[in-house]
C-alpha cells in the first residue's frame, strides 16, 4: 500500500527526515512514537502534500503511484487522509458544507457522481451518533470556537465520512478526555479493514490499549530508529527515549 | 494654477427639463459650477485619488456589458434611477412618500464645502438632473425594503443623481441600492432621526469596464443605528465615499464593505466618520481582494473634537493580495481631541492562508475551489447583517 523508501525531506529550509524507510501492508495499523520535534508530523504532512516539505531525497509509492507526484486533493482522491495535529479554523464555512464539498470533489476525482445536501446529511447522521459529535458543531464554522478535543473529534468524524485508505493520525488522542479517547478509538477501530491502513503518531501509549498496533516505530532526529510491537510502547512509556541512545 | 482641467459639462448626459425647478436651487447649481471651475481636477496628488487613476473618469466609451443583477422582490418598493429621470413604483405605501429631489429643500450639508478632496463627488451638486427625496414614516413594517436601482442607459456619459433618504423617529426600513447599470455619479443624504434604524445594502458589481462614483452622507441623531453593508466588486473604477456626521448622542453607525478588484479595476473605499457628539460609536470593517492588476484604496478615518467623550470608535481593515501586479493601500486614521475615548484600530495586508487552503485540498478539494473558500472565508467577516 505504501512504500517509503529513503525519504529525506526538508520543512521549510530545514532539513528534518533523514534517510527514512517504512513499509504499510493493507490492513496494517503502524504507530509512530518519538522525542518532540522529532519529525513525526514533517513526516505526515509530506504524506499529505504540504507545500512547506519537501521530500529531497527518495521515494513514497503509494497503491503503486508515486505520492510526491500528485496534488494534495489528487492524494485525498487516492485515498490518504490526515488529521491534523492542529486542525485549521476556516472562519465563514459551514463545517458541513465544507465536508460535503470535500466527498463530493473526492467522488468526482473517482470517476463517481456527487450526492446531494440531503443525501449527504442522511448518510453523515450515523456517523454524527457514533462518534458523539454534537449536531451544532457541523453546522458551525469549520473548528471555528471548538475546544481542543472538539477540534480533534472533527478529524475523526471527516475520517470517517471520507472513508480513506491511509489514514494518518497525528496526535489525534492528545487534549481527549477518557471518554473522547475511546470515541476516537472506536471511530477507527470500526474503519479497520483488510484494505484500509493506519499512520498513528502518538506519544502515550494509552491509546494502543485502545488502538492495537502491529508495529510500533520510534522516530527520533528524522529516522527510525527502533521497530518492535506493542511491547516497545510499553517500554518507551516506562523508561523514555534515553535507552535507545538517540 | 488651479482650473477646469476636467470638462464637467461636457462629460455629462444631456440634462433633463430643469425648468419646474425652483430657481433658488438652480442658482445654487449655477453657483456650484463657478466653485468647481477653480478647483484642481481629482490627480494623484489628492489624497483621494492616489491610488486610483483619475485620468480614467474622462473615457469615452465604457462598453455596453453589465453584470446580472437579481430582480427585486415583490414586497419590495423599487424605485428606478435611469438616464430619464425616475420611475417610482405605482402604489406607493402609505408609511412612504416619494417626491422628486428637486421639490424639497436641499440638505445642507455639501461636499463643495468640505473638501477639495470631494471634488468628483461634489461635482454631483452642480450636475444632478433627477432623483429621489424619500421620507419613511415610523409605523413602516420592520422588514419593509426600498430598493434604489441605478438603470441607464447610455454608458459614454455621466448620469448624475442625487437622493434624499429621511428616517423618521423610530422608523426601521432596509434600503437596498443596486447599480444595474450605467456610469453613475450619486451623492445621497441619509438622514436618520432619533431613535431610527437604517438597513443599507450596497452592491456595486460591474462589467470590467464601467465605473460608478458615490458619496453617501449619513447624518444620525439621537440613538439613531445605521447598518450598512457594501459590496464593491469589479468594473474599470469605483469610488466610493461614506460621510458620517454624529449630530446626537447612543448613536451608532455600523459599516462592513467588501472590494474585490480583479482584471485592471481600481476601487477606492473612503469612510469618514466625524464624532462631533459624546457617547457614540463607530465600526467599520473592510475586508478588500486585489487580484490581477487591480488596485484597491481603503481608508477609515474618525475625527473626535474635543468634548466629545464617550466616543467609541473601531476601524478594522483587512486586505488580501492574489497576485503580483495587485496593490492594496491601507489606511486606518484616527484624530482625537478628546480625553476619554475607546478605540482601536487594525490594518493588514497579506496572502490568502495557504496553511487553511491547505487543509481544504487535503479533504480532496482542488486548489482553485479552496482558493475560492478561503476568499469567501475572508469576506464573511465583513458581512454584519
Ligand atoms: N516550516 C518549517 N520551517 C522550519 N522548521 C520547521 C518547519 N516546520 C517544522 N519545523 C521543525 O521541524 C522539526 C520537526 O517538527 P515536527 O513538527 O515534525 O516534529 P514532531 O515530531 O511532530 O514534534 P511534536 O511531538 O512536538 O509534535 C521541529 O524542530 C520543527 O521546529
Ligand atoms: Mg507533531
Amino acid at each position: 500500500m505504501l512504500e517509503i523508501k529513503n525519504i529525506h525531506a526538508k520543512a521549510g529550509d530545514k532539513d528534518i527526515l533523514k534517510n527514512l524507510n517504512l513499509t504499510v501492508k493493507p490492513g496494517e495499523v503502524h504507530a509512530i512514537m518519538g522525542p518532540n520535534g522529532s519529525g513525526k508530523s514533517t513526516l505526515g504532512n509530506l504524506l499529505a502534500g504540504m507545500p512547506h516539505v519537501q521530500a529531497t531525497e527518495g521515494s513514497v509509492s503509494f497503491k503503486g503511484k508515486d505520492l510526491l507526484e500528485l496534488e494534495p486533493e489528487e492524494r485525498a482522491g487516492e485515498g490518504v487522509f490526515l488529521a491534523f495535529q492542529y486542525p485549521v479554523e476556516i472562519p465563514g464555512v459551514n463545517n458541513m458544507y465544507f465536508l460535503r464539498t470535500a466527498y463530493n470533489a473526492q467522488r468526482k476525482y473517482r470517476g463517481q457522481d456527487g450526492i446531494d445536501s440531503a443525501g449527504f446529511m442522511r448518510m453523515v447522521k450515523d456517523k454524527i451518533k457514533q462518534l458523539h459529535m454534537k449536531d451544532d458543531l457541523l453546522k458551525r464554522p469549520v473548528n471555528v470556537g471548538f475546544s481542543g478535543g472538539e477540534k480533534k473529534r472533527n478529524e475523526v468524524f471527516q475520517m470517517a465520512v471520507l472513508e480513506p485508505t491511509l489514514a494518518i493520525l497525528d496526535e489525534t488522542d492528545s487534549g481527549l478526555d477518557i471518554d473522547a479517547l475511546k470515541i476516537v478509538a472506536d471511530g477507527v477501530n470500526q474503519l479497520r479493514s483488510e484494505d484500509r491502513s493506519f499512520i498513528i503518531i502518538t506519544h502515550y501509549q494509552r491509546l494502543l490499549d485502545y488502538i492495537e498496533p502491529d508495529y510500533v516505530h520510534v522516530l527520533a532526529d528524522g529516522e527510525i530508529v527502533k521497530s518492535g510491537t506493542k511491547k516497545l510502547a510499553l517500554e518507551l512509556e516506562e523508561q523514555g527515549y534515553g535507552w535507545l541512545d538517540v | 494654477m488651479a482650473g477646469l482641467t476636467f470638462d464637467w459639462l461636457a462629460a455629462v448626459n444631456e440634462q433633463s427639463e430643469k425648468n419646474n425647478w425652483p430657481e433658488g436651487l438652480l442658482n445654487k447649481q449655477q453657483s456650484a459650477i463657478e466653485v468647481l471651475k477653480n478647483w484642481q481636477a481629482p490627480n494623484r496628488k489628492s489624497e483621494y485619488w492616489r491610488y486610483s487613476d483619475a485620468g480614467r473618469l474622462k473615457k469615452d466609451s465604457l462598453g455596453h456589458e453589465w453584470v446580472a443583477v437579481p430582480e427585486p422582490e415583490e414586497t419590495s418598493v423599487v424605485i428606478s434611477l435611469t438616464e430619464q429621470g425616475v420611475q417610482s413604483p405605482s402604489h406607493v405605501p402609505d408609511w412612504l412618500e416619494i417626491k422628486p429631489v428637486h421639490a424639497v429643500d436641499q440638505p445642507d450639508w455639501s461636499a463643495l464645502k468640505a473638501t477639495p478632496e470631494l471634488v468628483v463627488q461634489a461635482s454631483n451638486e452642480a450636475l444632478f438632473s433627477h432623483g429621489v427625496a424619500l421620507s419613511v414614516a415610523s409605523g413602516a413594517p420592520k422588514n419593509a425594503t426600498i430598493v434604489l436601482r441605478y438603470a441607464a442607459d447610455e454608458p459614454n456619459q455621466w448620469t448624475y443623481v442625487r437622493n434624499i433618504i429621511s428616517l423618521e423617529a423610530g422608523a426601521e426600513i432596509t434600503v437596498d441600492e443596486q447599480v444595474v447599470a450605467g456610469r453613475i455619479n450619486v451623492n445621497n443624504f441619509y438622514q436618520i432621526a432619533d431613535g431610527a434604524h437604517l438597513k443599507r445594502h450596497q452592491q456595486v458589481v460591474l462589467a470590467a469596464d464601467q465605473q460608478h462614483v458615490a458619496l453617501h452622507h449619513f447624518s444620525l441623531h439621537n440613538e439613531a443605528q445605521v447598518t450598512s453593508q457594501n459590496r464593491h466588486e469589479g468594473g474599470d473604477l469605483q469610488h466610493h465615499v461614506h460621510w458620517v456626521d454624529f449630530l446626537g448622542e447612543q448613536a451608532e453607525y455600523k459599516a462592513g464593505s467588501i472590494n474585490k478588484a480583479t482584471n485592471s479595476t481600481h476601487i477606492s473605499d473612503i469612510v469618514m466618520v466625524n464624532h462631533q457628539h459624546k457617547n457614540n460609536r463607530s465600526e467599520v470593517i473592510h475586508r478588500s481582494l486585489a487580484d490581477d492588476s487591480g488596485q484597491v484604496f481603503n481608508n477609515a478615518k474618525a475625527v473626535v473634537v474635543k468634548h466629545a467623550d464617550g466616543s467609541e470608535i473601531d476601524q478594522d481593515l483587512k486586505n488580501i493580495l492574489l497576485s503580483e501586479d495587485a496593490k492594496i493601500a491601507s489606511k486606518p486614521e484616527m484624530e482625537v481631541y478628546a480625553d476619554e475615548v475607546i478605540a482601536a484600530h487594525g490594518s493588514t495586508i497579506g496572502t490568502l492562508d495557504e496553511e487553511a487552503v491547505f487543509y481544504l485540498q487535503s479533504r480532496g478539494i482542488p486548489a482553485d475551489t479552496a482558493r475560492d473558500m478561503m476568499m469567501v472565508s475572508f469576506e464573511q467577516e465583513a458581512l454584519i447583517c
